[in-house]
């Protein structure tokens, strides 16, 4: 069977790090935002942290998934340009 | 021929038995438990030894499919021997035989049973119009009894068997399982810390959508094994059914019912029966508590339940769940992802219905007792089998089958006659 290497970068670990944090960051704000909103105890800034780690991943898929199309309507693009430019 | 494969099978529900048995020796013998329910108390015993003086012998009258079940638990409740079967129905009598391998002796007359020096006790699994008679004959003859729910066909009978039963100091057990149930016995805790708060009303239910008939070999063998349809022989849906739920209303209320009205009718099963398919009873209680029941087979939608109402919250026993009047609000950061989804999900109202605010509440509730799994029967029975080995009567349990027993009499009486009917005053009558 032939070997498959994928080699992940450093740059790309880094992004990745970072698009998860600011991920979890903005679910830590949706959370401060509701506690206001439906004025609720703040306790729940730590008793709700598995809400906020689930809301967290939650929108990281959602731009991995974005991500993932821009990545595919790019492919696509430069293969409709490289006949052209032949 | 029963195989190996049968009697290792066997055995390891005995094994599995006496393991449950000596977990529930732990939970019967705490106070809170015997306080409420003094009826458990014969189960803080240990569970039973292998030697023949601990060993209970046991004549079971009538074998069809009630009976039938509660000697397969018997044979499989560890200290019991079925010593004895007894079924004028030859098919019957047959199949208990085997499953007894031939060990036990077989009668078609219970009263030859009941001659039997050699046995304990009897476990009563016939039709209701037998009850009384057989509960008393077997109490004379020095038998422990345990009797099928309800408990006699009238209000005489139910009193002459309180009275066999005083008369001979035996112990009685009747087949009302939800005494032994643990979600039933929590709910009975949140009643009396006034967890729901005040009761006002219960409302219980039993539905199925089937006939209630059984299939029969001949003709003349229907009011034999559709005992169920027929006046002569039973009180329908009252009796076989309602009288569980009845009892554990007065258990709950800590009470009988003061009078009782209602209609009943044939409207759906128009096939010769007698008995009503469905009946609608409500029954006043002491403190401007109402009980409504009602029971039909011909939809079964809403299935059975017995709904606690309390100003403060409600239990359904049999889904084994507690609901508070006053759901806690879940986090906001739920609240507000709940509200999103409403807000792409849901259609747009022109105008909101008025009625909405009284909708039923959206609260899933509690559970009673997580992972309770329904060893009713098995409990009781094993209740059963310890009280006759210790020789003393199960505190509470005569009462609980006069109170629920004539209860459900009363129901059927109001919607016959078509009027009021009171709960009977039955002089020097001690239960």
């Amino acid at each position: 069977m032939k070997d498959l290497n994928i080699v992940i970068k450093g740059r790309r670990i880094k992004l990745e790090i970072t698009i998860i944090a600011f991920c979890l960051l903005f679910a830590l704000l949706v959370n401060l935002y509701a506690i206001v909103r439906f004025d609720s105890p703040w306790s729940e800034i730590v008793t709700s942290l598995h809400y906020v780690v689930a809301v967290g991943v939650f929108t990281y898929l959602v731009i991995g998934l974005l991500r993932f199309i821009l990545q595919l309507i790019k492919l696509l693009l430069n293969r409709v340009k490289k006949p052209s430019s032949e | 021929m029963k195989n190996n494969a049968d009697s290792e099978f066997r055995s390891e529900i005995v094994k599995n038995r006496r393991n449950f048995l000596k977990k529930l020796a732990v939970f019967a013998g705490s106070s809170g438990v015997l306080a409420s329910m003094p009826w458990w108390s014969p189960l803080r015993a240990e569970p039973p030894g292998s030697s023949a003086l601990d060993r209970v012998r046991l004549g079971i009258i009538g074998v069809g499919s009630r009976g039938r079940k509660l000697m397969l638990h018997l044979m499989e409740t560890p200290g019991v021997e079925v010593a004895a079967v007894c079924d004028d129905y030859e098919p019957h009598y047959n199949r208990a035989l085997d499953l007894t391998d031939g060990k036990a002796k077989a009668f078609k007359d219970y009263r030859k049973l009941l001659e039997m020096n050699d046995l304990d006790g009897v476990v009563i699994a016939t039709p209701l119009f037998e009850h009384a008679r057989m509960c008393i004959d077997s109490l004379d003859a020095g038998k422990h009894v345990f009797c099928e729910k309800s408990l006699a066909y009238d209000f005489a009978e139910c009193a002459n068997v309180v009275k066999a039963y005083r008369k001979s100091g035996k112990v009685f057990q009747i087949g009302y399982q939800r005494l032994y149930s643990i979600p039933f016995l929590k709910a009975k805790g949140y009643v009396d810390s006034g967890t729901i708060g005040k009761i006002t009303q219960i409302r219980a239910y039993w539905h199925r959508n089937n006939d209630w008939r059984r299939s029969i070999p001949r003709p003349e063998l229907e009011k034999k094994i559709n005992w169920r349809l027929y006046r002569k022989y039973s009180c329908g849906l009252m009796t076989e059914l309602a009288s569980h739920h009845l009892q554990v209303v007065n258990w709950v209320l800590n009470a009988h019912p003061i009078s009782v009205v209602g209609y009943g009718s044939i409207n759906h099963w128009k096939d010769g029966r007698e008995l009503y398919d469905s009946v609608n009873v409500v029954y006043k209680y002491p403190e401007g508590v109402n009980v409504i029941y009602d029971s039909m087979i011909s939809n079964r939608r809403y299935g059975f339940e017995i709904q606690i109402m309390g100003s403060e919250g409600t239990i359904e026993g049999e889904k084994g769940k507690i609901y508070s009047e006053h759901p806690p609000t879940p986090p906001a950061i739920v609240q507000l992802i709940n509200e999103l989804e409403r807000d792409i999900l849901d259609s747009v109202p022109i105008g909101g219905p008025s009625w909405a605010p009284d909708l039923e509440l959206d609260y899933k509730g509690k559970l009673l007792a997580p992972g309770w799994s329904g060893e009713e029967t098995a409990i009781q029975l094993t209740a059963f089998a310890a009280a006759i080995r210790e020789s003393r009567p199960i505190p509470g349990m005569m009462k609980h089958a006069y109170d629920g027993g004539v209860a459900a009499l009363m129901g059927q009486f109001a919607m016959e006659q078509g009027r009021e009917i009171t709960w009977p005053q039955v002089e020097g009558l001690q239960i």
